[in-house]
């Protein structure tokens, strides 16, 4: 018995699956396509063409003035020193909170029992918003009310005791342990995933070799992970190459700039300078840096890809 | 009732790599085919266009006398069980069978009524509301069946249905296959396997494909028939090594003379020795042209018989099977090892020489081309 | 024959390992400790007693002030703008990363290279363009401003997450469903949907937190404290508490408390999800 169209209605179920097959694609898409090209394509495009121009903002009083800002930018010295501050903030990413992280990862790895809870407590600092760390930590790093000086205080080494977010010497730093503190549970994660992956036949194996502990985790273990450990490396420094609410709740770039970063910088000339076209162009010249970065990045890391 | 015809059908990726080549091909109504060869050599791929998983590169596929080249894969009146089953993981065994009558907006008795027979007819009944995690690869893979059998497709296709299954669940359910098939005499069926055990024992006809420069020289078909017919009648060589298990024994040959019922045979490699006399009757060979002779394990007989015919060899290893036993014997340098199946407990021990004579009847002889020799009686 | 010798572990001890182990801990909870003791003080016992030292006195006036001075509406507001946002953002991207992650059409490659790529693009270069659009619209400062750039910028990710989950299902499956007589949209919608099960809750705890905290669009879209956001809160308590310490970090500890109430509930869940992205299965 046929369950389904008779041979005679066959062309108009050629017809239609054609149809279904073609229009799909763009009926699926299309909702996401249209909100991407609005709200990303589109003002990438604004952000580069408001960086030709100079307005404050208010009204249809806009010069065009061709690529004045770009040549004003650089020779920008805060722009070039916030810039500055980014990359040192990427640094110090990589260099210390990958290797704590792995360092805790590595820890709990072995820990055994309990370190079921120290996971859960030890991810406690990602679940808070930036905003809200910044406000906690500006109060920590009080010089009159705050713990630390209070703890240096105590323990005998009132020298010691800064202001810390006022001093223009030790602002970045600050803020730089804060993102760190905040960061590194995130890392402690992934490395964990990475370590739970190895597979325990390969441990075994090096042990009946006559590998030494040591030896495994630097010669074995490490290098199955590198994987993880690019990954990380990547998403540490493009992520500290943006970021803002953080460091704007903290010191807002202060002091006198010791902290700024080229999105504070950004956002100080479009909302208190009223410069849109200048802060524009800085905005654009933060994703053409983001960009090189990015694929210079990608670049690197395919070079020295292994197959593990 | 249905016939499937392919006609000269081709089928090219993109990036111009061609799998299937040049293939004709008549199904009957009520028929048992089933698509056999190595690996690569697009069986599944053959079976997916009839399908119409895949496109039709060149040629024409007819179902029940209609072009079926563009028509969509439910519109074909064809089931399809596959290798790994595809039972829908978040359905009950009973949703999974009735989903195709569903889409079709069969009404909802009807859809009762098929897919209980169905679990009847395959023993599924107490299963229905499970879902299919909860079962084993066998339950699923009549869960499947059961999916195929409640559409009343004038075709059933198969994709490797046994292959994910232990030894001995396969055979039982190879012949559950069967009995279904005598069952629903009026579909089709096309089985893809690469098992040629399989075959043999399901198969009203077997097309045999093959792979590499073969198939892009000669097409992708090696030989269409019933079985019997590729065990006693292999038109070349690939067919001949392909059917058979163990495979049959190959001796390359020069032709030392030939007449009517006499061809005499010299062996590769043993200087002088093997002469051996083919005394039947077929197509005749020059004198001094190469050929291939071969034999299957399974005809060669202990002993030197009246000497015509008789090879003695090294034997290499013997593997004994209680019930018969292979003798494995060194081959001439290149070729692979000579085997002889013997029933019983064979008393062959490595090192020893051991004889064996190679009777006429059982014969097959290949030109240098690789094509069978045909036989001029029967 | 020669004995195996079993050489000895050179790695830390127990003690050494769980003393490390416990000094990270003090350095993750200490501040929050802080901020939540500090928050149960009266002002005048920030004044009086050391930095460390207990409350005299639980000291509730703070969160009560709060919480009467419109703190509830930046949590209503927050529900509302991220509810709907994540919403939108499942059924959206799930429907793109369908089209990308298993139908054929020309730009498919091209197009999921483009749309993995803007996953790096840092989103403060769209910020004034978008705050130009909002205002031109005329949809600044209602909660509606924030949603369409919200699942905007959570597209990248998303689309990348389902994705990945989608390519997992296997062919055969879709198959099966073709022969049975679906077309694309039936096979979404019957098959590739309920498989997604798991991608989808991903998404939605990816989404919902880092929406949840998000801070600079919501401080640049929106002014008024009827249409604020939750970390907002903040921003505009500054300025009524300046220098009171006590009442700052109580509103700190409430606005940190719904996300904390629900790490609370399903741990393993949010970490998971936190972490899509990130992780290669």
């Amino acid at each position: 018995m046929n369950t389904h169209v008779t041979m005679a209605a066959l062309p108009s179920a050629i017809r239609r699956q054609q149809y279904a097959r073609n229009l799909a694609p763009v009926l699926f898409l299309a909702p996401a396509v249209a909100l991407l090209v609005t709200f990303l394509v589109y003002p990438l495009g604004q952000s580069f063409h408001l960086s030709l121009l100079e307005w404050n903002g208010l009204g249809e009083n806009s010069v065009f003035v061709g690529l004045s800002n770009w040549a004003v930018l650089v020779q920008d010295t805060v722009f070039w020193h916030a810039l500055g501050n980014n990359l040192l903030l990427a640094v110090v990413s990589v260099l210390v909170q990958l290797p704590v992280a792995m360092a805790l990862a590595l820890l709990l790895d072995k820990a055994g029992r309990g370190s079921r809870t120290l996971k859960i407590l030890y991810f406690l600092p990602l679940l808070f918003s930036s905003v809200a760390l910044g406000v906690i930590f500006k109060n920590v790093y009080d010089p009159n009310f705050g713990p630390i000086n209070a703890v240096l205080q105590t323990l005998g080494a009132p020298a010691l005791a800064q202001d810390w977010l006022g001093d223009r010497s030790y602002a970045l730093g600050a803020v730089a342990a804060v993102i760190c503190w905040q960061n590194i549970p995130f890392y402690m994660i992934l490395f964990l995933a990475g370590l739970a992956s190895f597979p325990p036949e390969l441990r075994e194996a090096a042990t009946l070799d006559g590998a030494s502990n040591s030896t495994i985790f630097w010669k074995i273990k490490l290098p199955h992970l590198q994987g993880t450990v690019r990954t990380a490396a990547m998403l540490a420094v493009i992520g500290s190459l943006r970021y803002f609410d953080l460091i704007y709740v903290m010191t807002g770039g202060g002091p006198e700039g010791a902290s700024e970063l080229m999105a504070t910088y950004m956002y100080r000339t479009v909302f208190s300078s009223f410069q849109l076209g200048y802060g524009s162009t800085i905005a654009s010249a933060m994703f053409l840096v983001v960009t090189l970065i990015a694929a210079f990045g990608m670049r690197l890391t395919k070079r020295f890809e292994t197959e593990v | 009732m249905t016939q499937i015809t392919l006609k000269s059908v081709h089928k090219t990726y993109d990036g111009g790599i061609q799998v299937i080549r040049n293939v004709d091909l008549d199904i009957g109504a009520g028929e048992f085919c089933v698509f056999l060869g190595p690996s690569g050599c697009g069986k599944s791929t053959l079976l997916r266009m009839v399908a119409g998983l895949e496109s039709i590169s060149a040629g024409d596929l007819h179902i029940g006398g209609v072009r079926m080249n563009e028509v969509p894969p439910a519109h074909r009146e064809v089931a399809m069980v596959f290798q790994n089953y595809a039972l829908y993981p978040h359905m009950s065994l009973y949703e999974n069978m009735a989903f195709g009558l569903r889409q079709a907006k069969v009404a909802k008795p009807e859809i009762d009524k098929r897919v209980q027979e169905a679990a009847r007819i395959l023993q599924i009944t107490h299963l229905l509301d499970r879902l299919p995690k909860a079962l084993s690869g066998g339950q699923r893979q009549r869960v499947a069946i059961g999916r195929a059998i409640v559409r009343q497709p004038n075709v059933f296709l198969f994709d490797e249905p046994l292959s994910n299954l232990d030894a001995a669940l396969r055979v039982h359910m190879r012949t559950e296959i069967a009995r279904l098939h005598r069952d629903f005499k009026r579909a089709s069926t096309i089985y893809v396997t690469h098992d040629q055990i399989e075959a043999m024992a399901l198969a009203d006809k077997i097309v045999l494909l093959r792979a590499g420069k073969g198939m892009l020289d000669h097409g992708s078909v090696a030989q269409v028939g019933s079985p019997m017919d590729l065990y006693h009648r292999p038109r070349d060589l690939f067919v001949a090594g392909f059917i058979g298990s163990p495979r049959m024994n190959f001796l390359s040959a020069t032709v030392a003379s030939a007449e009517r019922g006499q061809i005499t045979l010299q062996v590769d490699g043993s200087a002088g020795a093997d002469r051996l006399l083919v005394a039947a009757d077929f197509a005749l060979p020059a004198a001094g042209s190469r050929v291939t002779l071969g034999v299957r394990p399974e005809h060669l007989a202990p002993g030197a018989g009246d000497g015509s015919a008789a090879i003695t060899r090294r034997v290499r290893q013997v593997e004994h099977f209680g019930e018969h036993s292979y003798v494995y014997l060194d081959g001439a340098e290149g070729d692979e090892d000579f085997i002889a199946k013997v029933t019983g407990h064979s008393t062959a021990r490595p090192g020893d020489n051991e004889t064996f004579s190679i009777p006429s009847s059982a014969c097959h002889l290949f030109d240098s081309a690789g094509f069978a020799l045909s036989r001029m009686h029967a | 024959m020669t004995t195996l010798t079993l050489t000895q572990p050179r790695l830390p001890t127990r003690g050494v390992i769980w003393t490390l182990a416990l000094a990270w801990l003090a350095v993750t909870l200490l501040p929050l400790v802080f901020v939540v003791f500090t928050s149960l003080k009266s002002q005048q016992d920030t004044f009086d007693s050391p930095v460390w030292a207990l409350p005299s006195h639980f000291d509730w006036s703070h969160y009560a002030g709060i919480l009467q001075s419109g703190f509830l509406t930046y949590l209503r507001n927050s529900l509302f703008v991220v509810g709907a946002s994540v919403t939108l953002i499942l059924v959206i991207s799930a429907m793109a990363a369908y089209a990308l992650a298993r139908l054929k059409f020309r730009f498919n490659k091209p197009l999921f290279g483009l749309i993995v790529a803007a996953m790096i693009v840092p989103l403060h270069i769209t910020l004034v363009p978008i705050y130009l659009m909002t205002k031109g619209i005329g949809l600044y400062d209602t909660p509606f401003a924030l949603i369409g750039p919200y699942v905007a910028m959570s597209l990248p990710v998303s689309i990348f997450i389902l994705a990945e989950f989608m390519r997992q299902i296997p062919r055969e499956l879709e198959e099966a469903a073709q022969l049975d007589g679906c077309g694309p949209f039936a096979i979404f919608r019957k098959v590739f949907l309920p498989l997604s099960g798991p991608g989808v809750a991903t998404v939605a705890i990816y989404n919902g937190i880092h929406l949840w905290n998000e801070f600079i669009f919501a401080y640049v879209l929106t002014s008024s404290p009827g249409t604020r956001t939750l970390p907002l809160s903040l921003w505009d308590f500054q300025g009524e508490y300046s220098s009171n310490i006590p009442a700052m970090l109580a509103v700190v500890t409430l606005t940190s408390l719904p996300l904390i109430v629900a790490y609370a509930f399903g741990q393993e869940r949010i970490v998971k999800g936190m972490m899509a992205g990130s992780l290669k299965g």
